[in-house]
């Protein structure tokens, strides 16, 4: 094996990106080196071009902010082809009439908790997505961050898509064969098929939060402070400078929320306020660091 | 240099379409040498200028050989001018700095 052979493994195994992308880089410097190597020798043309870990890294932190600024848009049209088909799920079943009972209403009520976990965590993806969209350099742990919040969302909406499913399909097995209950189990389907290809579509397409782009790249285009781009990670800034009174007030709303949508007396929609309640409080508790809710760890990172 | 490769980029393919190796060839020449990047680095740059619509690429053959061959867009002459423009200003303010007599 010569020089230039060797330099082009190394870069291969060394870049994150798709078999097409990492094709064409692999064949564009083979050109170059071999251009080189024609005017000199091979070790002077590889040792000029640079070493294939740091050309390696430019890649990868290019394509993870390609993917990061993807990941957001995935997720939410992702969540619209679920709400789309919760929708016209819930209008074929009041069609069915059958009414809930209480295996229907857990997982109606595990989908919701799904559907505002998913929805929280696209918020503090789509937020530190918009406030670092103009950036000439997305920083690695920012690319991470937006990723993984983006995963967590389609995660959630999976779970939920999967609990709105199961009631959706109980539902279809209680009615009479017809049209309704078909398109109930149709829209039983489409509903985690949707959101598992979006969580897979991003999960394929890393971040590659550990590389960096080089700091010659650095310098233009960062986002203006006080930018409206940087308006939900100013909200989520309060939610982080005030963690408690952020959830309390959650817990209010939601608690009001679940009392107002039990469909059933003050007294038996009890349960329903307590879990979703513990649903808030626990989420915040497990996911809130995860989603840097609570930890300071991105405060100040848009810079 | 810092946060001005694209713009260099951009300068070098106005003159004509350009394989890579012909790039850091002619930024080399243009510069005197100033510029003395590991040559690699241009490739995520023109990668990333391309991204964004400021140049074009495709594959021809040239001297018998098959190349990737970069071309500079209406976008990227926009840019260019945009660039100039700007460091125009910023040189012409960092001149007037330093050469200003003292008071």
């Amino acid at each position: 094996m010569n020089l230039i052979d060797g330099y082009l493994d190394d870069l291969a195994s060394r870049l994150h990106l798709s078999s097409r992308a990492r094709k064409r880089i692999l064949a564009e410097v083979r050109e170059h080196l071999t251009d080189a190597a024609s005017v000199g020798d091979e070790a002077n043309a590889v040792g000029a071009f640079g070493p294939a870990a740091a050309l390696a890294r430019q890649f990868n932190a290019d394509a993870g902010a390609t993917n990061t600024r993807r990941a957001p848009f995935v997720a939410a049209i992702s969540a619209v082809v679920v709400a789309v088909a919760i929708v016209a799920a819930a209008r074929h079943q009041s069609l069915a009439g059958v009414r809930p009972w209480v295996a229907t209403e857990v997982s109606f009520f595990l989908g919701v908790v799904g559907v505002q976990i998913s929805f929280v965590a696209w918020v503090c993806a789509g937020s530190r997505m918009s406030a670092i969209w103009r950036t000439s350099a997305m920083r690695g742990p920012e690319r991470g961050l937006v990723r993984r919040c983006s995963l967590i969302s389609t995660g959630a909406m999976t779970c939920a898509s999967l609990a709105f499913s199961v009631a959706f399909i109980l539902v279809a097995a209680k009615a009479a064969p017809g049209t309704d209950s078909l398109a109930l189990v149709v829209c039983a389907i489409v509903m985690p098929v949707a959101s598992i290809v979006g969580f897979e579509l991003i999960r394929r397409a890393p971040a590659n939060s550990s590389d960096e782009i080089s700091s010659v790249e650095v310098g233009s285009g960062e986002v203006a402070r006080g930018s409206i781009l940087e308006t939900g990670e100013r909200a989520l800034g309060v939610v982080r400078a005030h963690p408690v009174i952020a959830v309390v007030s959650t817990v209010i709303v939601a608690g009001w929320s679940a009392a107002a949508h039990a469909e059933t007396s003050a007294a038996h929609s009890l349960p329903w306020v307590v879990a979703e309640v513990a649903a808030v409080v626990v989420a915040f508790i497990v996911l809130g660091p995860v989603l840097a809710l609570r930890a300071p760890q991105m405060r100040d990172s848009t810079r | 240099m810092k946060g001005h490769l694209g713009a260099l980029l951009l300068a070098v393919l106005e003159s004509g379409p350009a394989h890579g190796y012909a790039i850091i060839e002619s930024l080399r020449n243009s510069s005197h040498g100033a510029f003395d990047l590991p040559e690699g680095t241009i490739y995520p740059a023109l990668h990333r200028l391309e991204a964004t619509g400021l140049v074009t690429s495709r594959r021809e053959v040239i001297d018998g050989r098959e190349r990737r061959v970069y071309r500079l867009s209406a976008g990227g002459r926009r840019s260019l001018a945009e660039s100039r423009t700007s460091w125009e200003a910023f040189a012409s303010a960092v001149t007037s700095v330093l050469w200003a007599s003292p008071a």
